[in-house]
């Protein structure tokens, strides 16, 4: 749950060092994640691979928030 | 904008997806999801993480759950799953507390684990106060700033059972140093100053005691600032 939870403030927006996010953009994320894990179900993929593909996502939209940091920096 | 395509190409890719029941199981998990999330963006907006979300979900349901089987409305069942949150709050907030405070008095407390090496609590030999972290100094700020707290700070003459920590001949009040919030500044010295400035020349000694002059107890007509209240001591600033 937490995993899941974190992965959906951090999909929504927040910023893992704090400062920036919003209510709705967790909500968001939270679409986000649910869709995708219920998805993974439907296309006959273990579930215990849900954490992995989680955990991938949070990897991934820290990328993506790095990146825009620092093009706006530049 | 990542959902929606995510919804689009599913419903396509998938000829279940877009069905009535795989829907309502979708927005049935998506509710948790997303009620946790939002109070976990505030926690992690303040810089922090919290790890006991699950566990909270789970025991206000149990709380929700046993209240429910005995009958009560639901809002007594919704005020006591929200308590068991609240409780969970608190001790966020002591934890935090107590942390501050140790980083307060420079010792190695708590504080080790959250000192930058710029920040000089670790190594210095006076053991000056770690400077609190952005979101915690936020939050004290707020505090100082709320104008109730802050005149029962600086308020020279109490109402008579407010305050009334210190002895009957002594009239010094102790204030507790978690209560001016955490050190804005390295120098302790410096920060009483501050707070005396706050305080507008009121009475002031050292950073850790207020000198408050208990009024004496208030006949029923006269009113606060009639100017019958006690006057300072004849000594004018003997006590600073």
């Amino acid at each position: 749950m937490e995993l899941t939870v974190i992965a959906a403030a951090v999909i929504g927006g927040a910023n893992l060092s704090g400062g920036i996010g919003t209510a709705f953009g967790a909500v968001v994320g939270a679409a986000l994640i649910e869709v995708i894990r219920n998805s993974l179900t439907l296309l006959g993929i273990s579930t215990f691979w849900q954490g992995t593909f989680v955990g991938s996502f949070i990897i991934v939209a820290v990328l993506f928030d790095r990146l825009r940091a620092r093009g706006a920096n530049e | 904008m990542a959902a929606v395509v995510a919804f689009v190409v599913l419903s396509f890719a998938s000829d279940v997806f877009a069905t009535q029941q795989n829907l309502f199981n979708v927005t049935r998990n998506f509710a948790f999801v997303a009620i946790i999330a939002i109070g976990m963006t505030a926690v992690i907006i303040s810089g922090g993480i919290d790890l006991s979300v699950g566990a909270v979900l789970v025991l206000s349901g149990m709380v929700i759950g046993m209240t429910m089987n005995a009958g009560m409305s639901i809002w007594l069942r919704g005020a006591a799953g929200a308590r068991r949150v609240a409780a969970g709050g608190c001790d966020q907030r002591r934890d935090d507390r107590l942390r501050r405070r140790a980083a307060v008095r420079g010792d190695a407390g708590h504080a080790v684990d959250r000192a930058q090496p710029g920040d000089g609590a670790v190594g210095q030999p006076h053991g000056l106060p770690v400077r609190p972290r952005p979101a915690e100094a936020a939050g004290a700020r707020r505090r100082l700033r709320r104008p109730a707290a802050a005149a029962a700070r600086c308020d020279p003459h109490p109402e008579p059972g407010a305050v009334s920590a210190g002895a009957a001949g002594d009239h010094r009040v102790r204030v507790p140093l978690h209560a001016l919030g955490p050190p804005r500044v390295r120098d302790r010295r410096q920060r009483g100053r501050r707070h005396a400035d706050r305080c507008a020349g009121q009475a002031h000694q050292g950073q850790r005691l207020h000198v408050l002059q208990p009024r004496a107890p208030a006949s029923p007509a006269s009113s606060r600032w009639d100017g019958s209240a006690p006057s300072p001591p004849a000594s004018g600033r003997a006590w600073s």
